[in-house]
């Protein structure tokens, strides 16, 4: 009895409870799938979407996040292009676009994070560099939706 | 009474002189060599500018573009070009003194008109034999006149508009390298590695 209890009601509520899920809407013209740690999504032409919660260690604000980010992306050698302040469900979040080459064409490269107390959001998205620019608003207004459920 | 006459037609002498010392009289060209990632965005950021700012370009190609710009937004343009997300290899302005070229062809349009009506005048009383002569005469002067105004022309809008010259190199990043970050996270941040997961298989 004791053992059926445990498997049947305490098992599912810690896997739940484990679970962060992603909560975001789709970029338009994107298909969508979502996991327990992750948000994908892709575009007909094969433009990546993806955002994922990491855990915010040590407990940072998004000033310092950014900042991490930035230095590192950068010192590796991605071409920063903009830097941009988003509303990610009232906290302020920052995405990057950076450039950076892949194969024979020129790629963007988009990173985004919003800090929700104890987690991170990442956001990232890859396209080559007209079709970034083809779904660069419907992914910057999908930034906007993401919240921490 | 001699002295009394000579200051007071100097003095309307100095009344009729044009007064331009508040008026801009430089030619001012900007060149700048951007390095970008991407030219067409970069240009299409500077047009827009532009067109909200009285300004027009000239000339537009994957690697130059030229404009002009009004004077007073040459700064704010410097300013602009500098904050687009782009390196600027060099940027730099000249400033010519355009005062002396501006009288010289506003004095030169003026003596000609007065010759014009003078042989005006002229050709009103002339007989059939001088008509001729005058008439060519006219005409050497009208097209004489037309070309002094077409160049004072150019002056006032170079007066009014700056000439801006912008070249672009497009700038290849050399493929990024894997620098450890500190924190964990960072690390998972990387192009490569996002295509490369791409999108989940069915399971």
């Amino acid at each position: 009895m004791k053992n059926r209890f445990i498997t049947c009601i305490i098992l599912p509520l810690v896997l739940i409870s484990a679970c962060y899920k992603v909560g975001v809407e789709k970029p338009e013209g994107f298909a969508e799938i979502k996991t327990c740690e992750s948000y994908y999504g892709v575009s007909p032409e094969g433009v990546l979407y993806r955002v994922r919660y990491v855990k915010n260690y040590p407990v940072k604000e998004i000033g310092f996040w950014q900042e991490a980010v930035k230095i590192h992306l950068e010192r590796e050698g991605y071409e920063l292009i903009d830097q941009t302040e988003f509303d990610a469900g009232g906290r302020k979040g920052v995405f990057f676009e950076w450039g950076a080459p892949y194969g024979q064409e020129n790629y963007i490269y988009m990173t985004a994070i919003a800090v929700f107390g104890k987690r991170i959001a990442i956001a990232e998205a890859a396209g080559e560099l007209d079709l970034y620019h083809k779904y660069r608003q419907a992914l910057v207004a999908s930034l906007g939706t993401i919240t921490l459920k | 009474m001699r002295t009394i006459i000579v200051m007071i037609l100097t003095f309307l002498i100095i009344l009729s002189l044009p007064c331009h010392s508040l008026e801009n009289y430089r030619r001012i060209i900007i060149s700048a060599n951007l390095i970008v990632f991407d030219p067409e965005t970069t240009q299409e950021m500077i047009v827009t500018w532009l067109e909200n700012n009285r300004g027009y370009f000239l000339v537009k190609s994957d690697t130059l573009l030229s404009a002009r710009i009004p004077v007073e937004k040459v700064r704010e343009f410097t300013r602009t070009l500098e904050t687009l997300g782009v390196d600027v290899e060099k940027i730099s302005e000249t400033s010519e003194d355009i005062r002396e070229q501006y009288i010289t062809l506003s004095s030169g349009i003026k003596s000609r008109q007065e010759i014009l009506f003078k042989n005006l005048q002229l050709f009103d009383r002339a007989g059939v034999e001088d008509t001729l002569g005058i008439e060519q005469e006219l005409l050497l002067l009208l097209n004489e006149i037309e070309s002094l105004k077409g160049s004072l022309n150019k002056l006032e809008v170079e007066r009014k508009y700056a000439y801006v010259e912008i070249s672009f190199t497009f700038k290849k990043s050399a493929l990024p390298e894997k620098i450890p970050s500190s924190f964990d996270w960072i690390n998972t941040l990387d192009l490569y590695r996002f295509k490369q997961e791409g999108f989940p298989n069915e399971k």
